[in-house]
């Protein structure tokens, strides 16, 4: 497959223009930039082969039957995340299987690395300790932190921003307390 | 981890995943892609013919020649002959004619068969005024060239503009929806 220099130079936006404009060519280009990436990204989540060819070839037309939705002002590339992801949900909703959700493992080692560091900030108190970690670790909102800790829900919030300042403050070296 | 975060994860390895898709199927996405951005212009051709064809009947049920009329109220074509006068009057009777049939192409054929019909800069509407006339002098119609001329171009202007301007409100309705 050879691209046109004109159409290889342009961005995605721009292209998606001319696609929209019914030049085929644009497309041509379009999936030759991101079809590794919808592919690949299938492939990781769904268990067999028939299955990512059949979400990956939706994922595309669903892209060519909506062209007309897209509006250049987002980025090409997210707009065909969502469709190759929702294309994702609706198979496996259809076909009553399971998917298997991305989770980076070395990203959730590092949080989890981070709640130990806690101990660290002497200056914390350990009401303020304890909210961050049902923020950051627990995941979360402010209501359910109040219900917890029995405090109201703007209390909460400035316990929480003390704690930051104080976390700034440590990290920056500029501990008073 | 928030909902967000695992979407901004998700995206993350989307963006960074990367394998190649079979070219089978590849060249089966980009075939027909390229199959439905570019009609058969024959084809196209032959539907705005067969879609003037029945609406052109239907304004024949409201015009005084060919005693076709169905209600013999000619009070319309009265008016706008003495108003207007004769010539102005065979330009609005060209234009109602092939008009109407082009508003309703322009919402029964596809975007992609209507981009090949503005393509080919009223060409299609003048053959197909072209051919209307010669139905015309099958059924016994008078032609004079003046205001034959007159027909024609009031038919084809208002079957381009007609074309023209629903293609823009198609396009600028789906991009809205």
């Amino acid at each position: 497959m050879t691209l046109t220099g004109n159409a290889q130079k342009m961005n995605d936006e721009q292209l998606m223009i001319k696609y929209q404009d019914g030049d085929h060519k644009a497309f041509e280009v379009l999936y030759l930039r991101h079809e590794s990436k919808v592919y690949a990204y299938l492939r990781k989540r769904l268990p067999d082969q028939d299955s990512v060819e059949e979400v990956f070839q939706n994922t595309f037309l669903k892209v060519h039957k909506s062209r007309f939705h897209f509006k250049p002002k987002f980025l090409f590339i997210q707009w065909l995340y969502t469709v190759a992801r929702s294309e994702l949900l609706d198979f496996c909703k259809k076909k009553k299987i399971i998917h298997i959700e991305y989770v980076d493992q070395g990203k959730a080692k590092e949080e989890i690395d981070d709640s130990l560091d806690l101990d660290n900030y002497k200056n914390l108190s350990d009401k303020e300790k304890e909210l961050l970690s049902l923020k950051f670790i627990s995941d979360n909102d402010y209501e359910e932190i109040s219900a917890a800790l029995n405090i109201s829900q703007s209390n909460a919030r400035k316990i929480f921003s003390r704690a930051i300042k104080k976390i700034k403050a440590t990290l920056s070296g500029d501990n008073n307390d | 981890m928030t909902k967000e975060n695992k979407f901004k994860d998700d995206f993350k390895d989307f963006i960074n995943s990367k394998e190649v898709a079979p070219r089978n199927i590849s060249h089966s996405i980009i075939d027909r892609v390229k199959a439905d951005l570019n009609p058969n212009k024959q084809l196209v051709f032959v539907k705005l013919l067969s879609l003037q064809l029945l609406t052109g009947l239907i304004t024949m049920l409201f015009c005084p020649q060919f005693k076709m009329s169905l209600t013999n109220n000619h009070d319309l074509f009265h008016y706008f002959h003495h108003n207007f006068g004769e010539h102005i009057c065979m330009m609005i009777c060209g234009a109602i004619f092939l008009g109407s049939g082009a508003i309703v192409a322009s919402y029964t054929l596809d975007l992609e068969e209507l981009r090949v019909i503005k393509k080919s800069k009223g060409l299609y509407t003048l053959a197909i005024s072209g051919l209307s006339l010669g139905v015309f002098l099958i059924f016994g119609a008078k032609l004079y060239l003046d205001l034959t001329l007159l027909w024609v171009l009031g038919a084809s202007l208002a079957a381009t503009v007609m074309l023209a301007f629903n293609y823009f409100l198609r396009r600028k309705f789906l991009l809205l929806a």
